[in-house]
């Protein structure tokens, strides 16, 4: 079985991780992704396409009969407003939901930027610690029946980022779109008893933004809907002229509403050293936000008093008592989980991955809730690459590292076992 | 097949010759080694077997090696001729020796280690290094050991190319026992890699 890519001229595996923000994928031996999409699929039902036929002969047979939906990817595709389109997601809780927007997923990536036949290259797949059997077997039968791949491998995420850091234990806390876990890894094997999830994350940022906007009477316009704009005086109402549109879904609407959000939030919000006081707040460098439609406001205290809910969720406006569990929380809760003698490993190997992450001063305030909870004289290292697509990539990274890897080689599924042995062989071969 | 066999011979015959034969224990032991290779060696191409893993020169990653590499540990081993051998990887293709010294029974163990730490940049390297001291008790001991030095602000594509070069270069290191990886320069600590050492020797 061929592996990396290195020097020689064999063909290479691809490796493949999906998060509920953004699937990556690319081949083995390469340092970044060939590929980064939108893990969101938008669906439009085969009536709509039936709509469009002009000429009187119906839809196409092979759509009519095949799929019952048609499935838009990628960015620029679902970037144009299109009429009863529903914007989904295939994954849930990190795991596949929905196959068939996740086939429609692979097919892209097969299609538009492998470029080559899936039966050519072997395949190591990212999944979540938790992921459960059924789940495991059908992508296995997946990957062999629909793609005929000539080889395959499941690998935990947070093992796959351990070793994006060359380590093979550590604290894997991944704080990504829709939760932040806290995986314990231990000589390339993953802790079960020890994992910590939480929802407490960049969605739920996202939504904090939403209801301040709210609050504050900002109406959020996605660039879709400008037609041009007038510059305004900071504060000023918005003066900007609406374009005309089909008439979207209100899913579609929500996922542009939820770009404009992200992207508020990373260039506007910051995560305060120290648990958030009001006073010290007040004291922090505004910053100035352009929204698309020309109304700019500078924002200051609210810079960090939307982040600290990750932290600390009992000032958050309607969670109060709530018991979410923070990001230092889901961390220590997950090292006291484990047994004594490895708990100072894991204290030293605290590897940091996921989006969400990228806030600044994330890093810094874990760093300062880990050093106030964890027990005194213990060794504390935070590992966090400092490059972004690095914190964004490891898992895919450290997949592309194992699959290059000569010892790895024996480690795959063939063909011939999966024949042999059917998809529950992905229990035994793959931990 | 032959000239394999041929040249275990010899490096048997060789190393009686330049150590004589002496009622070494140590010596000895490498002796047998080698014949026990070249006797599974025997068996082996009798099944009709390669020694395909024995000496494979080519990692998954697609990295070669010098022959020298190999020929580098064994002088090591055998000899003593170096104090500590650091190796790295050239153009992404080929693992050639990078620097390295002859020990020096003037400094201690500590002084040569730190002397080597104190060329080593952020970038990734592998390490051989010959720890020679005595033990709390009073036992001699004298172990090379493999450290896997990888800085974690080592620019992404060379962490990535010498962690899957490891296992490949470790291959070419026949009977070593001792493997260590340092991430920063405060792992990179002599007085933890001694205590390491002691345990384990």
């Amino acid at each position: 079985m061929s592996g990396g890519v290195y020097g020689g001229d064999e063909v290479g595996a691809l490796v493949f991780d999906a998060g509920s923000y953004s699937t990556r994928a690319g081949y083995a031996g390469e340092d970044s992704p060939k590929a980064e999409i939108p893990t969101a699929v938008g669906a439009l039902e085969n009536k709509e396409l039936e709509s469009l036929d002009i000429d009187g002969l119906g839809a196409p047979p092979s759509i009519r009969d095949g799929a019952k939906k048609k499935y838009i990817i990628d960015v620029n595709s679902l970037g144009v407003p299109r009429a009863g389109m529903e914007m989904g997601n295939p994954l849930k809780d990190g795991m596949v939901d929905d196959w068939d927007m996740f086939g429609a997923l692979l097919d892209h990536i097969y299609k538009r930027y492998i470029q080559s036949d899936s039966a050519e290259h072997p395949v190591l797949m990212s999944e979540p610690p938790w992921n459960t059997r059924h789940k495991r077997e059908k992508l296995t039968e997946v990957m062999f029946e629909k793609y005929s791949i000539p080889a395959f491998f499941l690998c935990k995420n947070a093992v796959q980022t351990a070793f994006a850091n060359i380590r093979s234990t550590g604290l894997v806390i991944d704080s990504g779109a829709t939760h932040t876990t806290a995986t314990p890894v231990h000589e390339g094997y993953v802790l079960q008893q020890g994992i910590v999830k939480s929802p407490l994350a960049g969605d739920f940022v996202t939504m904090q933004c939403k209801e301040l906007f709210d609050e504050m009477k900002i109406e959020v316009v996605p660039p879709y809907l400008i037609a041009s704009k007038e510059v305004v005086k900071e504060g000023a109402p918005a003066n900007f002229k609406r374009k005309e549109v089909p008439q979207v879904t209100k899913s579609w609407h929500s996922y542009r509403v939820k770009q404009v959000l992200q992207d508020f939030q990373i260039t506007a919000l910051q995560v305060a050293d120290t648990p958030y006081e009001p006073d010290a707040a007040d004291q922090l460098p505004t910053v100035l936000y352009d929204f698309p439609n020309g109304y700019h406001q500078e924002f200051a205290e609210e810079r960090v008093r939307i982040p600290e809910g990750l932290f600390d969720i009992s000032h958050v406006k309607g969670f109060e008592g709530n018991t979410m569990l923070g990001v230092g929380h889901v961390a220590s809760t997950s090292i006291g989980l484990l047994d004594a003698d490895i708990r100072a490993a894991m204290y030293s190997n605290v590897i940091v991955t996921g989006g969400n992450t990228l806030l600044s001063g994330f890093i810094d305030r874990l760093q300062r809730e880990l050093q106030n909870k964890a027990p005194q004289n213990m060794r504390l290292k935070i590992i966090a690459p400092s490059g972004t697509t690095e914190r964004r990539f490891s898992a895919w990274i450290g997949g592309s590292i194992l699959a290059s890897l000569g010892t790895f080689q024996q480690m795959w599924i063939s063909r011939q076992e999966y024949e042999e042995a059917g998809k529950s062989c992905v229990e035994r071969k793959c931990p | 097949m032959f000239g394999l066999r041929t040249a275990l011979l010899l490096l048997v015959a060789i190393n009686v010759l330049v150590n004589g034969y002496q009622d070494d224990g140590y010596l000895d032991g490498e002796l047998e080694v080698l014949l026990k290779r070249l006797l599974e060696g025997l068996e082996e191409e009798e099944r009709g077997y390669e020694l395909k893993n024995l000496f494979e020169r080519e990692s998954m990653s697609g990295i070669e090696f010098d022959e020298e590499v190999s020929t580098i540990f064994n002088d090591m081993k055998l000899r003593k001729t170096l104090k500590w051998i650091t190796f790295k990887i050239e153009n992404k293709k080929k693992i050639i020796k990078d620097q390295s010294a002859e020990p020096n029974d003037n400094y201690g163990d500590k002084t040569q280690f730190d002397e080597m730490k104190a060329k080593l940049t952020s970038e990734p390297r592998y390490i051989l290094y010959d720890f020679k001291f005595d033990s709390k008790e009073g036992r001699k001991i004298n172990k090379i050991a493999f450290i896997f030095w990888c800085d974690d602000n080592a620019i992404i594509g060379d962490k990535m190319i010498y962690a899957s070069s490891k296992d490949a270069i470790k291959k070419a290191f026949t009977g070593l026992g001792l493997e260590f990886q340092a991430n920063t320069m405060a792992q990179l600590d002599y007085e933890t890699f001694r205590a390491e050492v002691e345990k384990k020797a």
